[in-house]
This record gives structure tokens, sequence and C-alpha cells, in this order.
């Protein structure tokens, strides 16, 4: 069949042999010690290929990190691109000379050629040593065999590529080869369309085509085409091309997608498929050689494909050709990929993202429990306002008689007034300055009834919390104006004390009046049944920087120890049984409201007589009095 | 109903009111009906002043700071003793009401009470403050002139004033009949007294109960 036309057609040759003649005696061009086995690796083309740089490497790999390693040399024949014939003999010749005092027990032959510059008449030039020598299937007719020689016979990779062309991309009809020109090139790649053909496909073989003729075709191909790109070496018009260069232009010309045979070539911008992989073969020669040294080997090992065939894709033209990654046979690498996050850096990618996902988990929890919370605030507030209007009712309700009283006061001076000026103007004794002052005392009770009358309303009417400015002074002094006349009634007296400066706080102006208005209200409770000189309060202000203090202090018979702590409870009361008033909301309404309003209220006992109730609101910017 | 116009000496209404514009309002108007105005912020106040004349009444505000209008009534001080009061609320508060009047209030009324019922209460106030007075000036005169009589002389004139003749007091005190006739003749005379009748009166200024039953 087709002879070994692989990229490289590998042949090693191996020869098991004492050293030659004139080693029996050391002679001063021996070198090293004849003891130690020595190995030639030859191959047929230079070092420059690729191919065969990666040979060597996998080799040494494996030979030179043996237990004992031979002694290895490294001989380049280079005979592919000079096709003079005396040079081979030239060379053969040189070669003996050069080793003839050197121990070579086994010569590792890469390459067809290698072996029939071997075999050529009386030209081996190590005539003892065994040979090791690979080749794709099966040699050339007309190779020689040396006798001994192992060869390590290769599977033939290309009709299970082909397969896996198909299986990528399914719509495939026609295989564009390109093929070298040279000789040897021909040899080898001659078969391939067959292959081709064999395989259900349409060859097109471009082998006699300069590389710019080429790749102006490859431009315009057919969408069914696949193009090979057999590593040429020198195209139609005698130009050697540099490795991995065609297939590079070519890729990028080219219409459609490329393959390639040796994964050396891999990352050109071929789609990849099943390649060979020489790197692989080198490390399995040298492990047959190192077998050689140590006992003798068939005459053929095949060697299958997946001993030297690696699967592989390249991302970036799967990409670009549009080729899903499902489609690829399983166990292929994918290389090149585009730098990714995900792939890079998968455990510290799962890291972020699980914190971003814990955290957005929990800024959803705590946005949902806020929402949650602040329905449950709204619904508390709304209670509140509820609850604070009921009180406020209760409340007032417990001053109307005071401030019927109180309404009663300029309504009577109004009368009064009236009455005198009638009477003055009846007995004609009065002055025109009398009158007019009298009409004007009239206006101001007149307005004096309004204002109480309009304190009582907003205080009555239904009220939602508001937030505004409010000079918490003045509130003092309205509800200390409205508890008063209550307050008097009961003979007791209020007095404030305020500081020079106004504390002005935001907040609810009508609900402050209640927190302020129930803590007066009880303690006139507690002052009422006093005697007359400790029947007095005081509405205190104190304030820093940041708070405002109202206190109510009064003379009271104080409060009961076992209320401590529990006073701004709901239903809890300090008033007797005896009085029915007392239902306990009141403080838990005004602890309410001032906490709404981001203050605190408390109580204690005076070190003196009474008790002290007051609360405290962050105040804003001092302003002047 | 008198006019403060038909006494000598203007009548001085003591005004006790906290609310300043009550206040002005009030006197003006009392004063446009000829009385003398005294005025006040408190009880207190009221307490602390010694005006000179003890004629006049005392016109209070129920609800003051500090001592109250009832309080003040209860304890009046030495110098207004037996001034009569009206009381001013402005509140229908019967509570006060009942107590005030209990107290010897002349009247309670309220603050937007019509001048004229005002005039009317004060009136009477000074009605009953001159009957007071002379009530109050016969007992002295009379307490003045018992406290001159013996304790023996005092025990006949108690009897002498339930009716007893002088023979039923002699035998309750166990006195002769002659003794009693001095004894009486004593007691008329101190007691600046045509008779018997004369004495009954004075001992109802007195309250000086009568002793011994006539048989």
């Amino acid at each position: 069949m087709i002879r070994t036309l692989l990229t490289a057609s590998v042949t090693v040759l191996l020869l098991t042999t004492a050293v030659h003649g004139q080693g029996a005696s050391p002679t001063p061009e021996a070198l090293h010690d004849a003891s130690q086995p020595g190995v030639v690796f030859v191959a047929s083309e230079d070092t420059a290929q690729p191919w065969v740089a990666l040979f060597t490497e996998g080799f040494r790999e494996v030979v030179l990190q043996a237990g004992e390693a031979p002694a290895v040399s490294f001989e380049y024949l280079d005979l592919l691109r000079f096709e003079v014939p005396e040079t081979a003999d030239e060379l053969r010749q040189w070669l003996r000379t050069k080793y003839r005092s050197t121990r070579v027990d086994v010569v590792v032959a890469i390459g067809e050629e290698c072996l029939r510059f071997l075999g050529a008449d009386g030209g081996n030039p190590w005539p003892d040593a065994a040979v090791i020598y690979v080749e794709a299937g099966s040699l050339s007719s007309g190779v020689p065999v040396l006798p001994g020689s192992t060869g390590l016979l290769l599977e033939d990779a290309f009709p299970e590529a082909l397969e896996v062309v198909k299986r990528v991309l399914p719509g495939t009809r026609q295989v564009v080869l390109v093929a070298g020109n040279a000789a040897i090139e021909e040899a080898r790649f001659g078969g391939f369309g067959d292959k081709v053909r064999r395989a259900g496909l349409e060859p097109l073989v471009l082998s006699s085509l300069g590389l710019a003729d080429v790749l102006d075709k490859v431009a315009g191909l057919p969408p069914d085409t696949a193009i090979y790109v057999l590593s040429p070496i020198v195209d139609g018009t005698g130009r050697v091309l540099p490795p991995r260069r065609p297939c590079e232009l070519i890729s990028k010309a080219a219409n459609v997608p490329t393959f390639v045979l040796g994964h050396h070539d891999f990352g050109c911008g071929a789609v990849g498929g099943l390649m060979r992989d020489w790197h692989m073969a080198g490390r399995l020669i040298g492990r047959h050689t190192l077998a050689r040294l140590d006992h003798a080997l068939p005459a053929v090992i095949d060697v299958p494909i997946r001993d030297y065939t690696t699967m592989a894709f390249d991302s970036r033209q799967l990409t670009r050709w549009g080729i899903s990654e499902t489609r690829l046979p399983e166990g292929s690498e994918v290389r090149f990929r585009p730098p990714s996050l995900w792939r890079d850096y998968r455990a510290l990618s799962l890291t972020v993202l699980s914190v971003l996902a814990l955290q957005a988990v929990l800024i959803t929890v705590l946005t949902l429990e806020r929402r949650r919370r602040r329905r449950a605030e709204d619904d508390s507030r709304r209670h509140l306002v509820v609850m604070a209007h009921l009180d406020r009712r209760a409340a007032l309700g417990q001053l109307t008689t005071a401030l019927a009283h109180e309404l009663h006061q300029p309504l009577a001076a109004i009368l009064r007034n009236a009455e005198a000026a009638s009477m003055q103007l009846t007995a004609g004794q009065s002055t025109r300055e009398e009158l007019l002052e009298i009409i004007g005392d009239i206006r101001r009770d007149d307005k004096r009834a309004a204002t109480i009358i309009r304190r009582l309303r907003s205080l009555l009417e239904k009220h939602e919390l508001e937030t505004a400015d409010v000079d918490l002074h003045d509130v003092v002094l309205d509800t200390v104006a409205l508890a008063t006349a209550d307050a008097t009634a009961r003979g007791v007296r209020i007095d404030t004390d305020l500081t020079a400066k106004r504390r002005i706080v935001t907040g609810d102006r009508v609900h402050l009046q209640q927190v302020l208005l129930n803590l007066l209200l009880n303690a006139l409770d507690a002052v009422a049944p006093m005697r007359p000189e400790r029947r007095r309060l005081v509405v205190q202000s104190a304030s820093d920087d940041a708070w405002v203090e109202i206190r109510v202090i009064d003379a009271g018979p104080g409060l009961p120890e076992e209320l401590a702590g529990q006073m701004f409870e709901p239903f809890v009361t300090t008033k007797g049984s005896d009085k029915s008033t007392g239902l306990g909301l009141g403080l838990s309404i005004v602890r309410s409201i001032v906490e709404a309003h981001g203050g605190r209220v408390q109580a204690r006992n005076n070190e003196r007589d009474g008790a002290t109730v007051w609360f405290a609101l962050p105040h804003r910017e001092t302003e002047a009095a | 109903m008198s006019t403060p116009q038909d006494r000598a000496v203007p009548a001085i209404v003591h005004l006790v009111e906290d609310d300043e514009p009550a206040r002005v309002a009030t006197s003006r108007f009392l004063r446009a009906s000829g009385y003398d105005v005294r005025t006040y912020a408190s009880a207190e106040a009221f307490v602390a002043a010694t005006p000179g004349a003890a004629d006049g009444c005392l016109l209070l505000d129920v609800s003051l700071p500090g001592h109250s209008g009832l309080d003040l009534q209860r304890e009046l001080p030495a110098w207004a003793e037996g001034m009569p009061v009206v009381f001013l609320t402005g509140r229908s508060g019967i509570h006060d009401a009942v107590e005030a009047m209990k107290a010897g209030a002349v009247d309670f009324l309220t603050k937007t009470a019509d001048g004229e019922e005002l005039l009317a209460a004060i009136a009477t106030a000074f009605a009953r403050g001159t009957e007071e007075r002379a009530v109050r000036q016969r007992r002295q005169v009379a307490q003045e002139r018992y406290a001159r009589l013996t304790p023996r002389e005092q025990e006949v004139f108690a009897h002498l004033i339930s009716g007893q003749l002088n023979k039923q007091v002699g035998y309750d005190l166990g006195i002769s009949e002659r003794t009693v006739k001095i004894h009486r003749h004593q007691v008329l005379e101190k007691m600046e007294a045509d008779s018997v009748a004369d004495l009954v009166r004075l001992a109802a200024d007195l309250g000086v109960p009568p002793e011994g039953t006539v048989r």
C-alpha cells in the first residue's frame, strides 16, 4: 500500500553492536567509556522542521532520562532538499570516519530515506548496530530491509482523520489537498487522493501551484469543501516554504475550513481534528530504543493510531466556522480558547459568583424585610394616629370644663366691657379715649376666644402625622396655655422655665403638643390633691448640641417604686382604681409619639418632693431666639 | 335695691381675679356702676393687702392659681372677717357652688351673667354686710355689758330671760327672793336695760341660752 507518507516518515535503525573493530583496544579517538551503550539518532530531514524537532525532543526525554542512559548522537541528513546522489556517498564516508572509534549499539532511523541511505551498497556507517526504524503502514518498495532491524509500523491515521472531518463538517463533499512539489513529498503524499476518495469525498490536489496561486484558489472554493494542508516544504514554483507558514497563509485566505496532519502545525489556523503527534512518536521510539538495548525485538511492531495521535481542535476556528463543540468526538481537546474568566479562574469565579449571589440574596431578603418592616411601621403609625387621636379626645374631654372656663374669660370680659361702655355712654361721663380703650379690649378678647377655639380644634381633629420644623418652645407655651385653665381650676400653678435659645425639631406639632399635654395632665393629677404650696408644676427646657429636653417637674407624691421602668407601657397606670380616667394608654402613646420622633421619654423621682418626667428630641441647628 | 349712691361712703368692691382682661373689664364696669373697686390678681395678693376700711364686699373668682377662691373664703384674713362674698366662676360646677353657699357666700354667678345680676348680687352683699355689721355691733355692746356681771348675776340673768318670777329664780338658785331682787336690779342696771324684754333681746344678741323652767 501506500508507502510511508506520513509527515515524517520515520525510520529508526537500531544496531546492536559490539563496538567496531578497533573498539577492542582503546585509542585516543575514543572519547567515551566503551562500556556505555551508544545510540545514534538519524533523521532524513533537518532540525528546522518542527516535526523533526518534536520527534527529537520526545526521544530525548525518554532516552536521556533512563536509569542508565546511553550516549546519544544526532545526525540530520537533510536529504530532502538536496537531491544530489554523490553527497550521500560522501556523507556516509564522512560518518564512517566520524564514528570509527565510537561504540554504537542502536541506530534510530527516522524516515524511509534513512533506510535507503543506510542500505546502499557498502555504505552503512554503522554496519554492526541494530536498526530501529519508523514507517507508516509499510515500507515503500525498493527500500532495503536491513537484517535484524525492527520496524515500528504506524497505523495510517489519515482515513480516520477524514472521518473526523466528515463528523465535524457533515456537509463536506470535497477535500483540497495542498501538498509540496518536492519529489520526496510526491512520494509521501501521492496516495492521499485515493484515501480521500475511499472516504467518499472528492479530492482536489494542489501541488504544482506556487503559494500565491494556492492562496488565490483557496479563497474561492465551494462551501462544501475542506482543505488539508500537508505541510508543503517546496511549492510548485520551487520555492522553499518555511514550516507552518503555508498553513497560516492558507487558513487565513481560505473561505472554507483547513486541516493539518500533524499536531505541530496545530494553531496555524487549522480547525484541528485527528493529528499525528510527533512528540508522542518520539517518546514511543525512545522507549523501544531502550528496550532494544536490553533485548531483541521482533522485526515488525504495529503502532495503533491512538499511540501517536492527538484529537484536538482550535476554539477560534470552531467559532469562525460555526462548528458546535457538541459535534466534536468524545475526548477531544479544545485549545486556544479566548481568555475566559470562567475557564481560567473557575474556582475564583465560582467563589466570586457565589459571593455575589449570596449578596444578592441577602440584599433581596433585607429589602423585603425592610419593606415588610416599613409596612408594619406604616401600620403602627396609622394605629398611632388613631390611638393618639382618641387619647387627645380623652385628654381634651378632661380639659373641657376648664377650657369652657377659659373661654368664659374673654367672653365675660367682652360682656363687662360692653356693659361698662354702655353705662358710661348713658351717663354721658365717658371720654372718647376711654371708649376707644374699651373697644380695643373687646377686640383683643375676641381674638383670645378665637385662639382658644383654634387650639382646641387642632387637637380635636383627626390628624395625620406631618413632618415640619417645629419650635418646641412654641409647643410648650401653647400646651401650657391649654392646660392652665384646668390647672387653675384645680388650684395648680404651671410655671415655665425655658432656655433663651429656641430649639427647632422636626416633627408633628399636634402630636408633640399631645405628648406634653399628657405629661402635664398626669402631673396635674399628681399634685392636685396636695397641699396648696405643693400644687405647682414647672415645665423646663434644656438642651445641648444635639438634644433638647422638655421636663415636667411636679411636687406630687412621686412615682411608686413598683412602676419604675414600666410607666410607659400600655395599661400601666399610676392612678388609683378610684379614678376610672386612667386607662393607662396615655403614657404609652407618649412614648410611641416621642420614639416616632427619634426621641426618648423617661421618668424619675425628684430628690425631694415629686417626680420629673421628661422627653428628649434631637434638634436641628440652633437658631437664636 | 339699694344703690351705692345711697351710701355716705363709697362702697368698696374687692375684686380677686387672676385673668387680667377680665379683671380690668369687671372693675371698669363696677366703677361705671358707682362702686369703688380694689383689684387683686390672686388670693395671696388679697391676703397680703391691708385696706383701711372693712366695709366692702368680696367679688371672688373661684379658679385662682395657688389658693383658690374657696380656700380664701374659708381663711379670710382678720381685717376682712365677715365680709360678704360673691363668687364668680367660669363654669357651672354645682359642687363648688354648694360648697361656697354653705360657707356663707351671698351668691354664685357665672362670669357671663348679666351685669344687672352681678350688680344685684353685689347690692345684696352690701345689704347683708350692713346688717351683719349692725348685729355684730349690738352683740359687741351686749357683750361689753354682760362682761360687767358677776357670775351670780349672770346666773340670775339666764333665769330671768326664761321668764321666771323672782320667787322661782330664788328657789332654783337656792337664794331668797329678796336677794334675787337685788341681783335683778344690778343686772338691769349693768345691762342698761329697762325691762326683762330688753334683757331677752340682748340675750339673743349674745347668744346666751335661758335657764330654768316657768312653772
